[in-house]
């Protein structure tokens, strides 16, 4: 997705001599192609985020479009007052990038892990959230990103992703707001990012083995004044299950719950994440299986319920 | 300086405004709003480019306040500058004002950027000055920095970056009062050296008195080649009024009604 996010960003900024890249001195491999082509429209804060979020506010009221860049923590949770005092506060057209989404890094360690930022983002004032499930996402909603002209956090992974999203699913996303992966059943998965891979395999597998039909929906979204015209998905289910790469609590998954609640009060309705951050270190398979949150675990959990609720849609 | 007298009653009135602020709102800080009376009123009468009247004015040098914590001081240089009626500074912490208790960008014209939590400002004004820089303009940034915020570390990112970036048209002026939050300064965390601190760091440093309206002017009309200008700014907490000068005391309390006339009269 990082590739993704510099090609769509080397276009705008052809049109557009505004646009400023600020990194925290990362993008090895991946900036190059920016730099040479518009040097000026190019810093490198150094090793120094707070300063990095503080001057791309300056940048920002002075009438310029910046993104800045670094690893998922480094600037959540580093420049965490200056992102909420300095963008959200003055809500200024600043899109803060980030790589390595949930266990992206993962040999590299809780240093690493962005497993927390969903939760701490959602509270911001003025922050919009996105978080494409994969390149053709990102790439489809990059013309919104860089017109919207508030404070964004773009959630990405660490690279290397597999694409699951159709032109033809992109399509439909202007009637639905979200992407119908694989079509709406009684079981859907509502998914949140990059994670929605292991619903997309799980998925499969279900049907292949069991032929039990499952849903898999991404929402790339998260907007306290955005309604996601998703009632009438709920209303179609009868299991819902949100999941997310991020702490179960506090995430996308209460976030879907806090708007829908009163949909959901007759659904069976499972809200999947991380709850296991530190205890083991592990690959991105690993820690996601550690978290029940690989394809298996959710194969087993649709399973499950199915055979307590004789549901097989 | 010509417009030294100007300057004085500038700096005079906007100390008796403050007094008045904090005393009718019962709100703190007044010994670290009149230790940069001085400074304020030279930059807003003598040295920033302004035009209080038109809204955008292009050739506006811009101003930070990055001690937000002396918010009413700087409101009242605001509306003393013409931005707003002084009337408007009687809601001064009060319910429904926009006149927070730290700087707060909120409608308050000539207001630049909020500020509040110390060691922000800096690295605003940083991007401020270096997006001049690449629009090839020629305006300035101007930022008052606390001598205890130079314990943030941010204010040498910041300073590490201006210096990279060569921004010569930006100057940062410390209040260094000696005084912070719990005790002096140089009992907290030792500043000292702070001029040789801030030349290693490939500044410009000007170290004045920074109550002298002659030696503001002549050091902020100062022009720095390739250099990011820093003033160290040597000042007195409380300046002005004779019982709250170097007073620990004077960061959290406000003037009774006694105590305000006092300090009126002590100021003529």
């Amino acid at each position: 997705m990082r590739n993704s996010f510099i090609n769509n960003l080397i276009k705008k900024r052809k049109k557009n001599k505004n646009i400023i890249l600020i990194t925290g001195d990362l993008g090895f491999s991946v900036f190059e192609n920016y730099i040479s082509r518009f040097p000026t429209s190019f810093i490198n804060a150094g090793v120094a985020e707070q300063n990095m979020v503080g001057l791309s506010s300056g940048l920002s009221i002075s009438g310029n479009k910046v993104y800045i860049y670094s690893i998922n923590n480094f600037l959540v949770f580093r420049a965490l007052e200056q992102i909420r005092n300095d963008i959200c506060f003055h809500n200024l057209d600043i899109k803060i990038v980030t790589v390595g989404s949930g266990f992206s890094y993962g040999m590299a360690g809780y240093s690493h892990y962005g497993v927390e930022d969903i939760s701490i983002m959602r509270s911001l004032p003025n922050m919009r959230i996105y978080c494409p499930s994969d390149s053709k996402q990102l790439s489809f909603l990059f013309n919104e990103i860089n017109n919207y002209s508030k404070p964004i956090y773009l959630r990405l992974g660490k690279g290397g992703e597999k694409v699951i999203t159709t032109s033809a699913v992109c399509k439909k996303y202007f009637k639905l707001n979200y992407f119908e992966i694989i079509e709406k059943k009684e079981i859907n998965f509502i998914c949140f990012g990059s994670i929605a891979i292991e619903a997309y395999i799980a998925s499969i597998n279900l049907k292949k083995k069991y032929d039990i039909n499952v849903g898999v929906i991404t929402v790339p979204i998260i907007d306290n004044e955005i309604n996601i015209n998703i009632k009438k998905l709920i209303n179609s289910s009868n299991v819902i299950i949100t999941l997310e790469d991020n702490i179960s609590i506090t995430g996308f998954g209460n976030y879907f719950f806090e708007l829908y609640s009163k949909y959901l009060s007759k659904k069976i309705f499972y809200k999947l994440g991380i709850n296991k951050r530190f205890e083991k270190i592990g690959d991105n398979d690993y820690m996601k299986r550690l978290n029940n949150i690989d394809n298996k675990s959710l194969e087993k959990l649709v399973k499950k319920i199915c055979k307590h609720t004789f549901l097989k849609s | 300086m010509n417009n030294i007298k100007k300057t004085i009653i500038f700096a005079r009135n906007i100390r008796i405004n403050a007094l008045k602020m904090v005393a009718s709102s019962n709100s703190p800080h007044i010994g670290s709003c009149l230790s940069i009376a001085d400074i304020l009123a030279v930059l807003f009468s003598s040295i920033l480019k302004h035009n209080p009247k038109i809204k955008n004015y292009p050739k506006r040098d811009k101003f930070i306040l990055s001690k937000g914590h002396a918010a009413a001081i700087y409101y009242a240089a605001l509306a003393e500058s013409g931005y707003f009626n002084l009337k408007l500074l009687k809601k001064f912490c009060t319910n429904g004002s926009n006149l927070f208790g730290h700087v707060t960008k909120n409608n308050i014209p000539g207001a630049e950027f909020s500020t509040g939590s110390l060691g922000h400002g800096i690295s605003v004004a940083c991007g401020m000055a270096l997006s001049f820089k690449l629009k090839k303009l020629n305006n300035k940034v101007y930022c008052i920095i606390s001598d205890g915020e130079c314990n943030e570390g941010t204010v040498w990112e910041a300073a590490l970056f201006a210096s990279h970036h060569q921004l010569n048209n930006l100057t940062v002026i410390v209040d260094y009062n000696k005084i912070q939050s719990l005790g002096r300064v140089s009992k907290v965390i030792k500043l000292n050296p702070l001029s040789k601190k801030w030349k290693s760091f490939n500044w410009s440093v000007n170290e004045i008195d920074g109550h002298s309206h002659s030696a503001l002017f002549k050091s902020l009309s100062k022009k720095s080649n390739k250099k990011p200008k820093i003033i160290i700014a040597n000042t007195i907490k409380g300046k002005g009024v004779s019982f709250m000068e170097n007073k620990l005391l004077w960061h959290y309390k406000s003037p009774n009604d006694k105590e305000l006339q006092i300090a009126i009269k002590n100021l003529f």
